[in-house]
């Protein structure tokens, strides 16, 4: 009944990227998880949908897909944004203001820290020391770096970005 | 063997036994949380800390610690003492101690240990989850604070259930029991998640109150479907409430297993539709009466009735799901009061070769029992979606074939659930079974794939068989059934080469008369690939209602009397008119059914106890233009019914635990229900109400007792003495419909017509069935089985629904045959294949056997998009 659920959806996203996944490392055993993040790899996130064929092809239960899904962080359960903004929250981060920041960061993109705005342009997050303290507070913005963060750079960072998309 | 000692007392135990098992045979109680007998342990609560003498210093979890030869372990020390208290700190971070509204209190292992040490709070401060409990399904509410997290929902549902609609959703301080993606709740309702939980976390509902010290339970069975459950239920005795019912683990042949039905179908009991007096008919309105004038207007009415027309004029309808005892009564008194050999029940009536044909029928087979499935190598499902119609022998499959490797094969024309553990699906076109089964004994015989010798030894005429199935070559079979003739040959190779193949038969087979010849053939088939009687399978057939079985036993009909004993014997009416004093009629030659003899304005009175016709017989039109012929009509039942309605007297009966009496279950077993509470208002025991009948008539039914009309049933037809009812087990014997173990068998010889193409404007078929959550009227009446099914609906393939101008679910579609038309919204489902809709039987707001005619529940259809 419940695993029927992926073939009631109209799928609106392409299940033949999952397919040629489970192609490949659907027979070796215990490649959940690797299936699990290719698929995130492919669609940026793990759509329900794809869940739901892993665990038919798998021969496992949605509810354990969804329990793997929802135990390592790693994975994401929503469409992300094309910038991934981590704001760093660890210690020394905390310290120098992050809080501040990551306030600031969701003022201006009007989202709240693992949401990603409705155009699909940011994602907010929330991560923990990234091991650059000495250059703290930072922001992540998918593979680049802000250093040394002061409140008031939050807009420059999203309106550089946002002048990019234009 | 190996020898434990546990708290000082030794105890032998098996090798691979924990300490856990050693301690329960040496009487010594440890608490336990995620531990249980059924599930696979794992070891998560640490609440059963032992320690062992001479061992490491360290605490063990008593239930994933196998004990070892001359063990000694301690279940009570300080340490112990600390340790568990540390846990049930821990725990009560979260949990809030609401006992005082909790269900669970009074059985609540959290309860009780945190009562034994004293704790009012816990030491550790932390945020506390204080989140608002579950209520998001309509059913089943979860509350997260009160969750130990022990994980024994999930797993019940994983393996027992097999559904795994819950898992463990995040982890540490967050971890909480859901469904996947947050989805609805969407599964089975079997309730072995609310019923296996330690503490009050998941629970019905439905909550009838009832304080685990204030009730008792009542072991009995299930009162719902032909598997023939045993179920434990709740009972308040001083206020004559039953107020819970689960499966018990090792109790009856359902072990393990309930279905939603059988957990919370009970709830019609005290449903407030409930008849509270009698009502007799005046003008449009029944209105109550005292059983004095109901007992004189019955009475008054079938004399008035015989007097002018004879007694032929009366005709009777036994019930499916009242007992022996009442069914036996009831024919005997139709039989002798009123003096009518017209009595009868809708499965007869629906097909007489699994009615009162049976013995014929079998020809010498006899009914395999359920637990033969845990035995054999493979399992041919035919016309049955066993996991709906039948759902805890549905289940037994599903574990012979995911636990003990049996293989399964499914013949369905639709796609039913079991189909996805089959190792094939034979997905046939509608009626077609006959032609393909036929076609796997072509394909065995030409192939030898059953050596000759053996086929020889089997079946008396093999030549005969050889030429009736010879037109039945693979490529046939194939255009005619849409099977592929690669999968037929498959089927044939697996059959013929399983030592042990039981043989399950279900709805679309039996339920229907038009589908005789596929039961036929089966037989045919089992005999030849040597699980006839002396081999390891068998042939199981589904019974619809708690007592499809039993109410042709008990002669409720019109041609053999109790015991399938044929009244046209002179000799068997003489031993009957001895035992009751009485002349017994002989069955008169009219043609057709009682609703055809009504219709032809042969029957004047109907006297229906515990039925519903209107509902559940084939052709909704004709029955209904019957009852509205018929001068006289009483019913007897627990509620109006639809049939009810069209009743000049209506009869208030008493429910399954008012009473007491036998149900004989789909493998023929007599199980004995026990009384729970006595009878509520006015309403009268089924028996009493009979014998008050008679007596008006001026006649004596002699027993009103259960017990004495079971020793009269006994005494009279041999194939119930014998039979021991009294267990208190809920596990009575057995009754063989067939002589004994003939291991040679006579094919039957099966003619078979394809069935027509439909007239090309009626494109789909239309088939019908018993959602799991609903049989017969009494589901109707639980709040719970509503809350989860509550409305009719036709089910269509996505490729119907898209092409019939892009249906959505929810839409209202008119389903129009060439008999009647329902308008219903449209539900996809994968179970249907293209061109096949389903319309459920359960709901009498979209009574879909107003759509068939004649003796056949296939029909076709048109349907358009009307909204
Ligand atoms: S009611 Fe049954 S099927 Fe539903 S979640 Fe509970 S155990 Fe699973
Ligand atoms: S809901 Fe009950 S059974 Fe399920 S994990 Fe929580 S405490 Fe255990
Ligand atoms: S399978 Fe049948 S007998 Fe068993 S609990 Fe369900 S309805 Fe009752
Ligand atoms: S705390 Fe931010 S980088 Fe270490
Ligand atoms: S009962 Fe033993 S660890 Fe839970």
């Amino acid at each position: 009944m419940c695993a029927n659920k992926a073939t009631t959806l109209e799928n609106e996203i392409d299940l033949g990227k999952t397919e040629k996944i489970l192609e490949k490392y659907q027979t070796i055993k215990g490649a959940l998880i690797p299936i699990l993040q290719k698929v995130q790899d492919e669609y940026g996130y793990v759509p329900e949908e794809a869940a739901y064929l892993v665990a038919d092809r798998l021969g496992i239960y949605p509810s354990q897909i969804f329990g793997v899904l929802t135990f390592y962080t790693q994975f994401h359960l929503k469409p992300r944004g094309k910038y991934i903004m981590k704001v760093c929250c660890g210690t020394a981060c905390h310290v120098k203001g992050a809080p501040g920041i990551l306030d600031r960061l969701q003022a201006t993109l009007n989202v709240q820290a693992g949401e990603t705005t409705a155009d699909n342009i940011f994602t907010v997050e929330r991560v923990n020391c990234i091991g650059a303290c000495s250059l703290a507070p930072i922001i992540v913005v998918n593979k680049d770096a802000h250093a040394k963060v002061v409140s008031d750079d939050v807009a420059n960072i999203v309106n550089d970005l946002k002048a990019r998309e234009a | 063997m190996i020898k434990v000692t546990i708290d000082g007392i030794q105890v032998e135990v098996e090798n691979g036994a924990t300490i856990l098992d050693a301690a329960k045979k040496a009487g010594v109680y440890i608490p336990t949380f995620c531990h249980d007998d059924r599930l696979a342990p794992t070891g998560a609560c640490r609440i059963c800390l032992v320690e062992i003498e001479g061992g490491p210093p360290r605490l063990f979890a008593s239930c994933v610690t196998p004990a070892a030869d001359k063990m000694v372990v301690k279940t009570k020390s300080e340490k112990i003492a600390k340790a568990r208290k540390t846990n049930i700190e821990l725990l009560l971070v979260h949990h809030p101690l609401d006992c005082p509204v909790c269900p669970a209190a009074g059985q609540c292992h959290l309860q009780d240990l945190t009562y034994e040490f004293g704790l009012q709070t816990s030491r550790f401060k932390m945020p506390r989850k204080e989140k608002e409990a579950d209520i998001s399904n309509p059913c089943i509410e979860q509350n997260d604070n009160r969750c130990v997290l022990c994980g024994k929902c999930i797993r019940v549902c994983n393996e027992i259930q097999g559904v795994g609609a819950i898992g463990l959703v995040k982890r540490g301080f967050n971890a909480y029991v859901g469904t996947p993606f947050q989805n609805e709740l969407n599964c089975d309702f079997c309730g072995h998640c609310v019923t296996t939980c330690p503490v009050g976390a998941r629970n019905s509902r439905f909550i009838m109150k009832g304080r685990a010290w204030n009730v008792k339970t009542v072991n009995s069975i299930c009162s719902f479907c032909g598997t023939g459950c045993s179920i434990s239920y709740d009972v308040r005795e001083r206020e004559n409430l039953v107020t819970g019912a689960k499966a018990v683990h090792g109790l009856g042949i359902n072990g393990n297993f309930q279905c939603s039905k059988g957990w919370q179908g009970f709830q019609y009991i005290h449903s407030k539709d409930r008849l509270s007096k009698p009502l007799i008919r005046s003008g449009k309105t029944l209105s109550p009466v005292s059983w004095d004038d109901a007992l004189e207007e019955v009475s008054k009415n079938l004399k008035r009735i015989i007097d002018e027309h004879g007694p032929q004029a009366v005709a009777g309808m036994g019930s499916e799901r009242m007992s022996n005892e009442e069914n036996y009564l009831f024919q005997k008194f139709i039989r002798t009061v009123v003096g009518s050999a017209k009595v009868d029940n809708i499965l007869n009536m629906k097909n007489r070769a699994v009615g009162e044909g049976l013995p014929e029928t079998l020809g010498g087979l006899v009914l395999a029992p359920l637990e033969r499935l845990d035995k054999v190598q493979l399992i041919f499902l035919a016309g049955a979606d066993a996991t709906e119609e039948s759902p805890v022998a549905g289940n037994m499959i599903r574990r012979a074939v995911t636990k003990l490797n049996a293989k399964l094969i499914v013949a369905n024309s639709r796609n039913i659930r079991l189909g996805r553990i089959a190792s094939q699906s034979l997905a046939h076109r509608v009626g077609t079974e006959a032609a393909l089964v036929n076609g796997i004994i072509h394909e065995i015989l030409t192939r030898n794939l059953v050596p000759r010798e053996a086929a020889a030894s089997r079946i008396e005429n093999l030549e005969e068989l050889r030429n009736s199935v010879s037109t039945f070559t693979p490529d046939y079979v194939e255009r005619i059934t849409g099977v592929a003739a690669a999968e037929i040959s498959r089927a044939a190779e697996g059959l013929a080469s399983s030592e042990g193949t039981a043989f399950l038969c279900g709805r679309d087979i039996i339920g229907n008369a038009g589908n005789a010849t596929a039961l036929e053939a089966l037989k045919n088939l089992i005999i030849l690939t040597g699980n006839g009687n002396s081999g390891k399978g068998g042939i199981m057939l589904f019974r619809e209602f708690s007592n499809s079985q039993g109410v042709n036993d008990m002669g409720v009909t019109p041609n053999m009397l109790p015991g399938y004993q044929s009244a046209k014997d002179p000799k068997v009416r003489e031993k009957f008119e001895k035992a009751w004093g009485k002349p017994v009629p002989e069955p008169g030659k009219e043609t057709g059914d009682i609703i055809q003899q009504a219709i032809d304005g042969k029957i004047k009175a109907l006297y229906i106890m515990g039925e519903d016709p209107v509902m559940r017989y084939p052709d909704g039109q004709k029955v209904r233009e019957a009852l509205g012929k018929i001068e006289f009509i009483i019913c007897q039942d627990l509620f109006i019914t639809e049939t009810a309605s069209y009743a000049n007297v209506v009869l208030p009966g008493v429910s399954f635990a008012e009473k007491t009496g036998t149900f004989t279950n789909m493998e023929g077993r007599v199980q004995r229900f026990a009384q729970q509470i006595s009878p509520l208002d006015e309403a009268l025991p089924d028996l009493n109400i009979l014998c008050k009948v008679a007596e008006r008539m001026g006649a004596k039914l002699k027993s009103n007792i259960s017990e004495e009309a079971m020793a009269e049933i006994a005494q009279l037809s041999p194939l119930y003495s014998g039979i021991s009812t009294a267990t208190g087990k809920g596990c009575g014997g057995t009754v063989s419909y067939s002589p004994g173990a003939d291991s040679k068998g006579k094919a039957g010889i099966v003619s078979f017509s394809a069935p027509s193409e439909g007239p090309k404007d009626f494109p789909f078929t239309l088939v019908t069935g018993n959602l799991l959550h609903h049989l017969g009227p009494y589901s109707r009446k639980s709040e719970a089985l509503n809350a989860v099914a509550g409305g009719s609906f036709v089910e269509l393939s996505l490729k119907d629904m898209k092409e019939l101008d892009g249906i959505k679910e929810g839409d209202m579609v008119l389903v129009e045959s060439p008999h009647g038309r329902l308008s219903l919204p449209a539900k996809f489902n994968s179970k249907s294949p293209q061109g096949v809709a389903f319309i459920p039987n359960n709901f009498e707001n979209a009574p879909v056997n107003i759509l068939f005619s004649g003796n056949s529940e296939v029909t076709q259809v048109r349907i358009y998009r009307t909204a």
